[in-house]
């Protein structure tokens, strides 16, 4: 249902979030974490196993930067004046609108990983379940009916 | 990422080492070597190892051990509910499919705002239509309504040698409502280092303080000041209600908490609503209530666990809206223990209270530099326009930058400044000394002998009911006299405007009859507090010991001709 407020400006000042706009951001990320794959698969010896090993640790990784730590990158700059202390990253991502093409690239992304992660080695090998509750918990969190949401009140304040 | 807010305090570093370790500690998944085991096992004290395994023997643990083997014989690989089957006969494409609907799905989505708990009352798009129906225009500038509307203010024509007095309507008169209040524009000397001035400078300064606005005379007025005040520097402003509107700001911002006097005046309400600041109200001269909200304040930051911010109480020394002075000594005490700032705000007590002049906080017994921001306008008693603030090297200097009245409004005409220094001047002197001692004398006798007119009260009085009159015998000196109509007598007029019009009636007569003009203060409809309506008076200079009876007399007259009536009747 379309909310009548008024359209958010073409430029976003919000200095923690805004750099995600820049041009090669997603050739970046990806790389980021092929770069991650091939260190775990050479220390390894075993690529397929390798991607449950990237898969996990960007889970938690990607779990506590965007969705865990909250307010401005640079606290001392008084553009946003705290403005958006009570919000973490992800929902201070493109000025809080949901269903831009960057969040639905870094939804793909945890999904991708799963996939590759359960194809890359044999079932019995691998932490399935764990795969299964990382990217699910994932997925929640970035879901807009959370928005703002923070149940029990932890990380509230 | 903002420090010390959420549960955990990690920073992204420490995040990161605790990831590596966690993968470390994966791939690195293996027993250790059983040369090492046997060392363990060595290295522990015979006893320690007996009484682990009499606590391992334990019955209960012994059942949870076997409860836990058997939940995994079922959950686990082989078992009957090991997801094993389901993974065995193709089902993970279920899973793959399922996550495959959840992407084209979100992909096939369109941008729009999500929608939060405070979305709940928005609109229905049939509400709007409904409201676009009913809707009419209404002018831009809206009739002023029977109740706003007051009468004209009377006209002063011209001046008759001293500023105090005055041709108002054809008639001569003694200015009352005049805030000079050692009557410093009177001086010949002030006068002519003014005339001096503008010969050798021009009438404008033709630019901000940091655009070639700055002028010697700028600098030699706020070396003036800082010294006269004891203080290290002082920071001038061109327009004087726009000094406090930008120094508050400059100390606070939308993070910051303010705590504010419901008594003071409109620009420093302005200055706290321009800050973005949370603002705290407390009831006007209630140290009571003023702590009871300081640690209500305290509390909900411990609760919230909220990152430190700056916190400001902001009061005047003598309140223009009521003629009181702040409980100074109290409010220093409190704010040194709940560590807030202090900023008074001394125009109308500057050159008037204290032993040299410096205002409320000096009559208050407190030291320069025990008040982190003191604020003062020079209309008052320097005779000039615009205002100062002064205070330490960082308040000053910060202010250059961040004082918005500074930086972006033409700086002092120098010949004001020149006139300020030159009134300073005098009052360092002792005849500016002898002038403010004079004034505060004049205003304790006047409150003594105006002390009892029936239907009038007045805060600062010797009778009046202020909660901190009983310690603070300041407030008798304070030269800003507001006769209040009392209690009784508001109610009897009804609404603010015939009270308004009842003292209006008594200004009326003060003139025709007495020769005397006086002010009914009209206020903004913005303001958050209206004070009760009153008669204002201001005592100053002009005001020499031999006028004071007859003054007394005059109001006590007027009073009786107008009110008498109305008090009778009660």
């Amino acid at each position: 249902m379309p909310h009548h407020r008024r359209l958010p400006s073409e430029v976003d000042i919000n200095k923690s979030v805004n750099w995600i706009n820049s041009p090669g951001v997603w050739v970046w990320y990806i790389s980021l974490i092929v770069a991650v794959w091939l260190l775990t698969s050479a220390l390894m010896n075993d690529p397929g196993l390798a991607w449950t090993y990237v898969h996990l640790i960007h889970g938690v990784t990607t779990y506590y930067l965007l969705h865990w730590t909250k307010g401005s990158m640079s606290p001392g700059d008084p553009t946003e004046q705290g403005m958006y202390d009570r919000l973490t990253v992800w929902e201070q991502m493109d000025s809080q609108i949901y269903g831009t093409s960057n969040r639905k690239f870094f939804t793909v992304v945890p999904i991708a990983l799963f996939v590759l992660a359960t194809h890359g080695a044999d079932f019995r090998k691998q932490p399935l379940g764990l795969n299964l509750v990382v990217v699910l918990v994932l997925l929640i969190a970035k879901m807009p009916a959370l928005h703002k949401v923070r149940i029990f009140g932890i990380n509230q304040y | 990422m903002a420090k010390g807010s959420g549960g955990a305090r990690a920073s992204p570093g420490l995040a990161l080492a605790a990831v590596a370790a966690l993968a470390a500690v994966l791939l690195v998944s293996r027993a250790p070597q059983p040369e090492v085991l046997q060392q363990l096992k060595d290295s522990f004290m015979q006893e320690d190892l007996a009484a682990v395994r009499e606590f391992l023997r334990h019955p209960t643990l012994a059942k949870a051990r076997a409860g836990a083997v058997e939940f995994w014989e079922i959950i686990g690989p082989g078992g009957r509910l090991h997801p094993g089957w389901f993974l065995e006969h193709k089902g993970h494409i279920v899973i793959e499919g399922l996550l495959m609907v959840i992407i084209v799905v979100m992909l096939l989505q369109s941008r729009f705002y999500p929608r939060t708990t405070e979305d709940e009352d928005a609109l229905t798009d049939k509400e709007i239509d409904a409201l676009c129906q009913e809707w009419e225009p209404q002018p831009l500038v809206p009739d002023i309504s029977e109740e706003d509307y007051r009468p004209e203010p009377p006209l002063v024509q011209s001046r008759e040698g001293s500023c105090y007095e005055v041709l108002v309507n054809g008639q001569p008169a003694l200015n009352l409502a005049c805030a000079d209040f050692l009557g410093l524009g009177n001086d010949a000397d002030v006068q002519r280092r003014a005339r001096e001035t503008v010969e050798r400078y021009g009438v404008g300064s033709c630019g901000p303080r940091g655009f070639y606005g700055t002028f010697d005379v700028h600098l030699e007025l706020e070396k003036a000041l800082a010294q006269f005040m004891g203080q290290e520097e002082a920071i001038i402003y061109s327009y004087d209600i726009s000094t406090i509107a930008s120094v508050i700001p400059a100390f606070a911002s939308r993070q910051d908490i303010l705590v504010l006097d419901e008594g003071v005046s409109y620009p420093i309400q302005q200055g706290a609503k321009l800050s973005r600041a949370r603002v705290h109200w407390f009831k006007h001269n209630d140290m009571a209530s003023l702590e009871a909200l300081l640690q209500r304040i305290e509390e909900d930051e411990r609760r919230e666990r909220a990152p430190l911010c700056r916190k400001m109480i902001v009061v005047e020394g003598v309140y223009a809206k009521s003629g009181d002075v702040a409980p100074l000594q109290q409010l220093y005490s409190l704010k040194e223990a709940y560590r807030y700032r202090l900023c008074v705000e001394e125009s109308h007590a500057f050159g008037v209270m204290g032993e040299r002049g410096r205002g409320a906080c000096e009559a208050a017994g407190l030291e320069p530099g025990q008040v982190e921001v003191v604020v003062a306008s020079m209309g008052t008693s320097l005779a000039s326009v615009g205002g100062f603030c002064v205070g330490h090297h960082e308040v000053c200097d910060h202010q250059r930058l961040c004082g918005q009245g500074y930086c972006f409004s033409a700086s002092l005409p120098p010949y004001l400044a020149t006139a300020a220094t030159e009134a300073l001047a005098i009052l360092e002197g002792s005849r500016g000394q002898q002038l403010a001692e004079q004034v505060r004398r004049t205003a304790a006798a006047l409150r003594q002998q105006l002390d009892g007119t029936p239907g009038l009260t007045f805060p600062g009085g010797p009778s009046s009911s202020s909660s901190s009159s009983s310690k603070d015998s300041s407030s008798v000196e304070s030269p800003v006299l507001h006769l209040q109509l009392t209690p009784a007598l508001a109610a009897a007029a009804g609404s603010r405007k015939a009270a308004d019009m009842l003292l209006q009636g008594v200004a009326d007569r003060l003139l025709t009859k007495h020769g005397l003009l006086l002010a009914v203060p009209r206020y903004s409809a913005l303001d958050h507090v209206l004070p009760p309506p009153s008669l204002k008076l201001y005592v100053h200079a002009g005001l020499s010991a031999d006028k004071v009876p007859k003054v007394v007399a005059a109001i006590r007259e007027a009073v009786k001709h107008v009110l008498g009536p109305l008090v009778k009747g009660n």
